[in-house]
């Protein structure tokens, strides 16, 4: 459910975008950002506040890929499956992080920790198959690689929880 | 926001049109009673919420304009603007779009409620299109159906385009046309076969007085549908 | 600071001078995208840590991406006064190194240096660093082959300067275009400027711009937009990324330029949110450009005010088309709009819009500095000036590059791009995103240019090349691309959406197995009624690969829908694995690889028989395509395929157990085979086996043809060839030797006698220098027949071999056997370009053959009537061919080299003479001629196969060719496909109970006779694993016929 802190948070959004022209994916981007996802009581809160009618920002969110409507899971893990990746076997490296972490693209591990995505290009043609767990892009990755770079995300994660 | 005054000439088809500054193409055309088939036009959209997505309304521009098809529901008309409704290019367009409209269609025409006023049977009559079945031209259709009269009607799987000349006067559909080879439209003929209760034999040998040649795929579909 | 006058530029380019050519060691770390993902950021981390804690008293900086993405992480030193030197593929242990002996120490570390940036290598004529001294031994930029050929005008910053700092790019001439503009020039001169130089737009289409700024400069309105497309979302290409993210300003300088003669005052910049870095330098480039006074109102000292935004994009590849980007940046669905209306006339919010790409507006600067004659002194035809590409895929030196336009394909791809990786074939270059085409290797010759391309299908486009090799199914190609176009069509036009969902449901039938012909052709009628109708540019190309694939590749297109085969190993479900797929034989490799883990080397063997009868012959000899395709090559080496063949194969021979082979009831139809090679022996073998009787007429005087008298005993020792033979000949084979078809016994009458006939005749003939006098000189086939047949042979002491491929190597190391002093082999290519098998030129040169490259004989030296010697003209290496293969060149230059007797192996054809009057209906050209794929010819009941329908080729293909030549006749005599009950009676289980293996483990090395023990005679070379290393190389096959679900 929203809190106050949410509130807060797509109040100063609106209000930073104030004088800017048609500023309803601007808004959106801004949630999606900040708050992970623009789930349904943002879009409501958001149209509440700018004026903006929920159909338009609700046709707006699901055109955009961009955009999610649930929460994702700590860390997203975006495969790259453009041409230069696909030739050089990003489907193997999809496939083995389908199996290492028991779900398909789009999904949610069971403890939240990942979110796998498969995505276009992520511009690192030169160096690939690339994925990119958050903003961190990793090149020329192996299938036999993965297992140690998702170990990276789930050592952090163990160390907070003890 | 025409001005007053100054009036515009374009050529469709052949024939010149005097016509106002912002107009389009679809505006003139209809004014003059020239077919031109649409789907998503609705004359009370304004202007700049015409879309020109269902692209049923192209119309090729021969001169005055960039050559090839253009949708003449946003089509403005300019001065020197000669298009042609009814070429080869616009006739081949429009029928691979109502092919492709149809491939998505659901082929439930045994009960749909337009009662033979199919638009898309219209359609695939004018275009040629082998691939709605007769259902879609039959206009005793929901309470008149002959299967739900225990009769075993081949027009759920039959070719489109007899103009439902049997089922019209009474009889049953005898599969002139032959066999639909679409396996969406085959399973749900068998759904109405199978509600009206009749056996894979019996269908399968009323087919096979036409569509001896073709009946493989209604085999196939009978077995993943489980049809005995 | 507000820049108003010329001065001001001046004063920020001396500081920004400052900071390229600084007075205190430098190290520069390339950190675009590519950079920071191949671990620069963690090198930089690490240099300044070590610099503090040694207290180096040195400066660290960081650069955009310079394009060489192949060698990433990139490290430069800086040394006052000295050129930048590159490293490339650091590591932190190597930059230690560096910063000890070069940035400390100052003398460059040769062994990891790439380059020297010791001269301008972009088009820039403000260079500012001094470039006097250069180092000794390290390559400079222009001399590597990869730079070569570039000329760089989008790029010239590119990797050069530091993207966060303004003062870098004014020093190196930025912002003075955009001043003289705004102080000297009307707006219609820098139009038709622009006009002159001929610049296209480079964001696909093609479109003039100087036509295009036009348009909206002529446009009535009071607000004008220009906006700058960097929404990039070709899969393949990024190139707006690498100018975004290394010289931010040379786009916005551009776009100041533009609005000044479209009179537009608000620019936007449509970045793709996937690319946070390139925002992130947006907009610092934006903020200094305002605090200087640059961008704002009044800009330069001026009455003109320009603001610049940026708007994100969500993720959308439709938003890349110029009316989707405008709904989008108006805050909605990024749906395409129909044009008419133009953006020109009504766009952004209504009014005149332009919409230029990235790399369009990075060339205005220079246009505007150094005029458009200059600009259009680049390229061809109608194409003007450079194109930035991103070449990508199965290539060598993946990167960035910016070449003139007009350039061959091929320099591109084998003189910047280095060729394909693991000597693979090159099947196709891939243009244009999902927009373009596939142009395949025949055409790479064709120059790079807008009109060049689309003739043959293919776009420009944005710019990404993606190189595909033979390990590319081009089919998969067309399916991948259309479930990329299928997903981000927007759904609003009815072709678009439905059409390449269709499409692709299409094509995913067609990989799965399932197509018929039919589809194909709607697929291209299909194809067709899209681009027509259409709304937008993304659904008019959208069936652009796949209408190129299948005009280059039907036959794979074909080969899926007939034969249920994709040979490119990539459409999982039609094969098991890749090994056995690539088999011209179809070999079970995985089933005997685990039988022979399992220590069940008989059932081993047995499952080789199933497909091949000479497991122990192909064990030794075989070409083994399957360990190019192994996946295991992926991971560290290929499987050891053919030795493990050889090791199950001698481990049966030397257990003493007879062979067994499974057979179907006999048929009483009677069939001839002309030829006892490996062709028609494996006919036979499996003719018996379906039960035919069969007859083998053999002109010589025993069976095994190419396998007994091609093949020297050293790497083929006869007992082993006369054992697989003899088991072929007991199931009851009526053999004939010497017996010539044609000479001895008609080929009509044989088609009269006996039911169907199959010809395997080989290719035994050499073919002959075509000099004069060549009667002197000795074939070389013909040589190592007289060799293997025990006959003495007078060659005299000195012998001279001219060819390269595996003929002329067996023959050389034949006469090295025969107790010859000194042989020596001419070859006119480079050795890397030998068709010979390496392994054995490696044999070959370690027994003191000498080897002479570069040397085509021109003339014989004949003295006294008796050839003494050749002379030969020298050749260079000249350009590339489209075959990826450097033509030579004759020189001036000759060289003779005399020997006793010179021998002539330059290559095999097929001997005629069995034909007879036939020959005419059966021969095309100087080959037998099969009108399909089931080997028949044009004669009824007559098929053929092996050499005589390839030309020289292997001992598998002729093999394969057998195989098929018997299903064929046996449909053909039978009506049915019978071979598939042959496979059913060998219904075997190879489970496997799962193993750890998928880590890096060494290929197993097999062991041979030292150099001195082998040339005293025949005794075979390579030696047959042990136990251990057989079971541990045995170990590491991956299984990929299983699922991970199937292991036990």
């Amino acid at each position: 459910m929203m809190d106050v802190k949410d509130r807060y948070i797509i109040d100063t959004i609106i209000e930073k975008c104030e004088g800017v022209r048609d500023p309803a994916l601007i808004i959106l981007q801004n949630v999606q950002e900040i708050l992970g996802y623009v789930g349904k009581e943002y879009l409501e809160y958001v149209s509440e506040k700018s004026g903006y009618p929920l159909v338009e920002l609700y046709g707006i969110i699901t055109f955009y890929p961009q955009f999610k409507l649930n929460p994702p899971g700590k860390n997203t893990i975006k495969v790259c499956q453009g041409t230069a990746c696909h030739v050089r076997g990003s489907d193997r490296i999809l496939g083995t992080l389908e199996e290492l972490l028991k779900i398909s693209p789009g999904e949610t591990t069971e403890n939240r920790l990942f979110s796998l995505e498969s995505v276009r290009c992520l511009g690192c043609c030169g160096l690939a198959p690339t994925i990119m767990i958050n903003k961190k892009t990793y090149g020329r990755v192996k299938p036999s690689n993965l297992k140690n770079i998702l170990a990276e995300y789930e050592e952090v994660d163990q160390y907070v929880v003890e | 926001m025409a001005l007053t005054g100054i009036k515009i000439t374009i050529n469709i088809d052949g024939k010149d049109y005097v016509c106002d500054p912002g107009e389009t193409v679809l505006d003139v055309a209809k004014r003059n009673n020239i077919d031109i088939p649409t789907f998503c036009y609705n004359p009370l959209l304004i202007e700049y919420q015409r879309l020109g997505s269902c692209r049923l309304c192209l119309v090729e521009v021969i001169s005055g304009g960039k050559p090839g098809l253009q949708s003449s529901c946003t089509l403005p008309v300019s001065t020197g603007l000669a298009v042609s409704t009814h070429s080869e290019m616009v006739y081949q367009a429009r029928r691979s779009v109502v092919e492709l409209l149809l491939s998505e269609h659901v082929m439930d025409c045994c009960n749909c409620g337009v009662s033979g006023n199919c638009i898309f049977a219209r359609m695939c009559r004018d275009y040629d299109i082998n691939g709605t079945p007769v259902c879609a031209e039959c206009p005793n259709q929901k309470e008149g159906c002959l299967l739900q009269r225990n009769t075993l009607c081949l027009g759920p799987i039959t070719y489109s385009g007899c103009n439902a000349y049997c089922t019209r006067k009474g009889y049953r559909c005898e599969g002139c046309f032959s066999m639909v080879q679409n396996e969406d439209i085959l399973r749900f003929g068998l759904k109405a076969y199978r509600d009206g209760g009749f056996s894979a034999d019996e269908i399968l040998n009323a087919a096979r007085i036409f569509s001896f040649d073709r009946i493989a795929l209604l085999e196939k579909v009978m077995k993943e549908e489980g049809f005995e | 600071m507000l820049l108003s006058r010329l001065y001001h530029l001046k004063e920020i380019a001396a500081i920004g001078a400052g900071r390229l050519e600084r007075d205190k060691p430098q190290l520069i770390f390339g950190l675009g995208t590519c950079g920071i993902a191949a671990g620069g950021m963690q090198l930089k981390e690490f240099a300044k840590e070590y610099l503090a804690e040694k207290k180096i008293d040195a400066e660290i900086s960081s650069v955009g991406c310079i394009g060489m993405c192949y060698a990433e992480p990139l490290v430069d030193v800086k040394i006052p006064g000295k050129p930048r030197v590159t490293y490339g593929k650091m590591t932190v242990e190597k930059l230690k190194e560096v910063i000890d002996t070069h940035l400390v120490g100052g003398v460059p570390l040769k062994k990891y240096a790439l380059a020297q940036l010791n001269s301008e290598i972009s088009e820039c004529t403000s260079t500012t660093v001094n470039y006097s001294e250069s180092y000794e031994g390290i390559p400079a930029y222009q001399d590597l082959p990869f730079f070569a050929k570039q000329v760089r005008i989008v790029l010239r910053n590119c990797g050069i300067i530091d993207p966060e700092e303004i003062t870098e790019y004014i020093a190196r001439g930025g912002y003075r275009s955009a001043y003289k503009v705004l102080h000297e020039m009307k707006p219609e001169e820098v139009i038709e400027e622009i006009k002159a130089s001929g610049l296209r737009g480079r964001g696909g289409a093609g479109f003039p711009t100087g036509l295009k700024w036009d348009f909206c400069h002529k446009a009535r309105g009071d607000v004008k937009y220009v906006i700058c497309n960097a929404d990039e979302g070709d899969p393949g290409a990024y190139m707006d990324r690498a100018v975004l993210e290394g010289d931010p300003h040379s786009v916005i300088e551009g776009m100041i330029i533009g609005a000044y003669a479209m009179g537009a005052t608000e620019g936007y910049i449509y970045v793709r949110a996937e690319y946070p870095l390139a925002i992130e330098r947006l907009r610092i480039a934006l903020k200094q450009a305002e605090e200087y006074g640059i961008l704002g109102t009044r800009i330069l000292g001026t009455d003109f005010s320009f603001r610049i935004h940026i708007r994100e994009g969500a993720g959308v590849f439709v938003c890349g088309e110029e009316t989707a980007l405008i709904n989008s940046i108006e805050g909605r669905r990024g749906e395409p709009r129909p044009r008419p209306p133009f953006p020109a006339t009504s766009g952004l919010w209504g009014k005149p819009t332009n919409i230029n790409n990235v790399e369009t507006w990075a060339n205005i600067a220079m246009i505007i500095q150094r005029g458009s004659k200059w600009f259009s002194s680049f390229g061809t035809g109608k194409s003007l000036g450079t194109k930035v590409f991103s070449l990508v895929g199965k290539i060598n030196r993946a990167g960035l590059i910016e070449v003139p336009m007009g350039i061959p394909m091929k320099d591109i791809v084998y003189e910047i791009g280095g060729g394909v990786p693991n000597d693979k074939k090159l099947k196709a270059v891939q243009t244009g995103g999902p927009s373009g085409g596939c142009i395949p290797a025949e055409h790479l010759d064709i120059p790079v240019g807008y009109e060049e391309l689309k003739e043959l299908g293919a776009i420009v486009g944005s710019g990404g090349m993606v190189v595909m090799d033979e390990d590319t199914c081009m089919v998969d190609v067309a399916r991948y691309f259309l479930t990329f176009t299928s997903e981000e069509s927007c759904g609003k036009c009815t072709p678009c959406r439905v059409g390449t969902k269709r499409m692709l449901e299409i094509l995913n039938r067609i990989c799965t197995g399932h197509g018929t012909i039919r589809d194909i052709e709607t697929l291209e009628s299909l194809s067709a009624q899209i681009i027509n109708a259409a709304l937008c540019g993304l659904g008019q190309t959208a069936p652009n690969p796949v209408m190129t694939t299948l005009r280059y590749f039907r036959n794979e297109y074909l080969e899926h829908v007939q034969d249920r085969r994709c040979s490119a190993s990539v459409c999982a479900a039609l094969f098991k694995a890749p090994c056995q797929n690539t088999c011209p034989a179809g070999t079970n490799v995985f089933g005997y690889i685990q039988m022979l883990y399992d220590g069940r080397f008989a059932e081993a063997y047995e499952i080789n028989r199933e497909n091949n009868p000479f497991p122990a012959i192909c064990g030794r000899v075989c070409e083994h395509p399957c360990e190019s395709r192994c996946l295991r090559g992926q991971l560290d080496e290929p499987i050891a395929i053919r030795e493990l063949k050889r090791y199950c194969a001698d481990k049966t021979f030397e257990s003493g157990l007879p062979s067994h082979v499974s057979r179907l009831g006999s048929v009483d139809k009677k069939i001839a085979i002309v030829g006892g090679g490996p062709s028609g022996l494996s006919a036979a073998y499996f003719l018996e086996r379906l039960g035919y009787s069969t007859t083998i007429y053999e002109s010589s005087d025993e069976l095994g043809g190419w396998m007994r008298y091609g093949i020297p005993q050293y790497r083929l020792p006869h007992e082993i060839l006369d054992r697989e033979i003899n088991d072929i000949v007991n199931l009851g084979v009526e053999v004939k030797c010497r017996t010539a078809v044609g000479k001895d016994i008609r080929l009509e009458e044989l088609v009269d006698r006996y039911d169907a006939v199959y010809l395997a005749v080989g290719a035994q003939k050499d073919i002959t220098l075509g000099l004069g006098g060549e009667e002197g000189l000795i074939p070389g086939l013909k040589l190592l027949r007289d060799i293997t047949m025990g006959k003495t042979i007078d060659v005299g002491n000195n012998v001279l071999v001219i060819g390269g491929g595996n003929v002329a190597i067996d023959v050389a190391r034949s006469l090295v056997r025969a107790g010859v002093n000194k042989v020596q082999i001419c070859y006119r290519r480079e050795e890397k370009d030998m068709p010979a098998y390496v392994d054995e030129v490696r044999q070959c040169k370690e027994e003191g053959v000498e080897f002479h490259f570069l040397i085509a004989p021109e003339s014989l030296i004949i003295e006294e009537g008796k050839v003494v010697g050749v002379r030969f003209r020298k050749n260079r290496i000249g350009a590339y061919t489209k075959w990826g293969r450097r033509q030579p060149e004759p020189t001036d230059d000759t060289i003779e080299i005399r020997a006793d007797s010179v021998v002539v192996a330059i290559g095999q054809q097929i001997d005629d003479e069995f034909a007879g009057d036939m020959r005419d209906k059966l021969f095309e050209r100087n080959r037998i001629k099969v009108i399909n794929n089931k080997l028949e010819t044009a004669c009824d009941r007559i098929f053929a196969g092996g050499d005589a329908v390839l030309g020289p080729a292997s001992v598998i293909q002729a093999i394969a060719h057998g195989k098929c030549a018997a299903r064929s006749i046996d449909i053909r005599l039978s009506g049915r496909d019978r071979f598939v009950e042959l496979e059913e009676l060998n219904n075997r289980s190879y489970a496997m109970a799962s193993r750890e293996n998928d880590h890096f483990i060494p290929r197993e090395t097999v062991k041979e006779l030292p150099p001195d023990a082998r040339i005293n005679g025949f005794d075979e070379v390579v030696l047959r694993f042990d136990d251990a290393s057989a079971k541990r190389e045995a170990f590491r096959c991956l299984r990929c016929d299983l699922s991970s679900e199937e292991v036990e």
